[in-house]
């Protein structure tokens, strides 16, 4: 059961939806956005947000708290994300667990971190840092990756595990994420869903991907592909009923299809726990 | 040898991906630290990055100076934008800011056309006006109410989403023409704004209203928008600069009609 509470099954709200956000066509049970976009002193994305707001609830998802990083969290990025919650009054806010900035410079990409005790208690103090600093909870999502490093010293489950119970912070669990990697490093997606504390699941996300040589990237430009789903099913029965958003940033199909996506995971999601119920 | 620290392959990581971007920069350190079966797949491995780094980054420059990068062959923009993030990596949270130098840094290119250095500069602009503070426009009624004996000392302030600049090539004519930099020096004026339906529009001013509008964000009174006609008749003076106004109300550039002295 999730500490949080359960949404439903929501969508990316991406530009390209804006006019079914104008028009009240826009309907979800709820969006998550991307903070930093809404990290502006006025303009129209301000104003769309306030009304998405009105047609369901809403989460801040932000991409670059660099909360991985080694550089100090940044004042004026905590100052407007703090601003933005006061005026958006989100659900939850939910960062990766990653880096992205060092000496100042942004990749703006979510970039892998060594899994070490030493990243786990700098990771876990910043967290702890930023969750005080916004007096709430957050979660961190697991991100994809393509390269791991030799000084690793624990696998990627622990590492996540690990530092949710250091910071006493939420997991936004992306299934999308654990299957490209378990793809791209070889290790088994369910021994992952395995380590992974389900108390502290707050959100899933789901996605699809694509294929470049022997990797797979994680892309956001394809429906949820069957492998996905499979492991997807694999997390309602372990985690139960957990708020699900599905994710598309590129290639992005009508307001409808993305939908209908969403209301396919929960049709898995009922499935789900109608056998879990029935076989108890 | 003790295992590298946090910061230490946070700093090798940014050196093989972003330090030279479009190019292989791949620090023999960076590789050491990544598994893999052998040292081609891990840099193929980190090459995932470095080529999403510049990608990501050049589609973001492409969105935000789309003039530019269709006026300029797709191998000289992806030159460009490798230069551009050489020198001006980005160094703010968010990627809105990324584009922020890139109409100097083109002034500078000696095998960059003037012109198209102007046309980063509007295009920088229209970005800059899209998430500006809002603001009330003011409305012809706000004029209407304005008693006549307070006329010369109104003072009225433009909005925030509101930019100027000054170019020697007719920036909007490239803006909105065909794939063409062939065109003519002329000094030009422009104003940019967001409107209040959201659209970012950009129009030429004339050499009058370039000034009345300088005198107007500098926060000179009514009176001395009407000096940018003094050539004319007084009463003629006046109805111009009233015109003007009019017409900046209308396109909703005027915040509000402020404080009478």
């Amino acid at each position: 059961m999730s500490f949080l509470p359960h949404l439903g099954h929501g969508v990316g709200l991406r530009t390209v939806h804006y006019p079914h956000v104008l028009d009240k066509t826009a309907r979800a049970d709820w969006f998550e956005v991307i903070s930093e976009n809404f990290m502006i002193a006025g303009g129209r994305p301000l104003q769309i947000l306030e009304k998405a707001r009105e047609l369901a609830p809403v989460v801040l998802h932000g991409v670059s708290l660099n909360i991985g990083g080694t550089d100090p969290l940044r004042q004026d990025y905590l100052a407007k994300l703090e601003l933005l919650i006061r005026r958006f009054d989100p659900a939850w806010v939910s960062d990766h667990l990653c880096w992205g900035a060092v000496g100042g410079r942004f990749a703006h990409d979510l970039l892998p971190l060594p899994c070490t005790e030493e990243a786990v208690r700098h990771v876990a103090a910043r967290i702890r840092q930023v969750q005080d600093q916004l007096g709430r909870r957050i979660l961190m999502e697991n991100v994809s990756s393509y390269l791991t490093y030799s000084i690793s010293s624990m696998p990627e489950w622990v590492f996540l595990a690990a530092v949710a119970k250091e910071a006493d912070c939420g997991i936004l669990l992306d299934i999308n994420n654990i299957y490209v990697s378990a793809v791209n490093h070889g290790f088994s997606p369910m021994e992952y869903l395995s380590g992974v504390p389900a108390e502290r699941v707050g959100q899933i996300h789901l996605a699809g991907h694509s294929s470049q040589g022997d990797l797979l990237i994680d892309t956001h430009d394809h429906p949820v592909p069957t492998p996905v789903w499979r492991l997807y099913r694999e997390a309602v029965r372990r985690f139960g009923a957990v708020s699900t958003l599905v994710e598309w940033d590129d290639r992005i199909p009508t307001f409808e299809e993305l939908v209908a996506e969403a209301n396919r995971a929960r049709e898995f999601e009922g499935e789900v726990l109608c056998a879990t119920c029935i076989s108890a | 040898m003790p295992p590298a620290s946090l910061h230490e392959v946070q700093r090798l990581f940014w050196e093989s991906v972003a330090v030279q971007p479009g190019r292989d920069s791949i620090s023999p350190s960076f590789v050491r630290l990544v598994r893999g079966c052998d040292d081609s797949d891990r840099k193929t491995r980190i090459r995932v990055y470095s080529d999403a780094y510049y990608l990501r980054l050049r589609d973001v420059l492409s969105e935000d100076f789309p003039r530019v990068a269709a006026l300029l062959n797709a191998e000289q923009f992806d030159q460009v934008v490798a230069s551009y993030l050489e020198e001006f990596p980005s160094e703010q949270p968010s990627v809105r800011h990324l584009g922020r130098a890139l109409a100097e840094f083109l002034r500078h290119r000696e095998d960059i056309p003037k012109s198209l250095a102007e046309l980063a500069e509007l295009e920088w602009a229209r970005v800059k006006v899209f998430d500006a503070p809002d603001a009330q426009c003011a409305t012809i009624s706000d004029l209407v109410g304005v008693p006549p004996e307070f006329w010369p000392s109104l003072r009225v302030t433009t909005i925030p989403a509101l930019q100027t600049l000054r170019a020697q090539y007719p920036v909007h004519q490239i803006w909105s023409g065909d794939e063409s930099l062939d065109v003519a020096a002329a000094g030009t004026s422009l104003r940019v704004w967001r409107a209040s339906d959201g659209r970012i529009l950009h129009a030429p001013m004339g050499e009058r209203e370039s000034a009345a509008l300088q005198k107007t964000t500098s926060g000179e009174p009514f009176a001395a928008i009407c000096e940018t006609f003094a050539d004319l008749p007084e009463m003629v003076a006046a109805q111009e600069a009233t015109a003007l106004l009019a017409r900046w109300i209308e396109d909703g550039i005027i915040a509000r009609i402020g404080s009478v002295v």
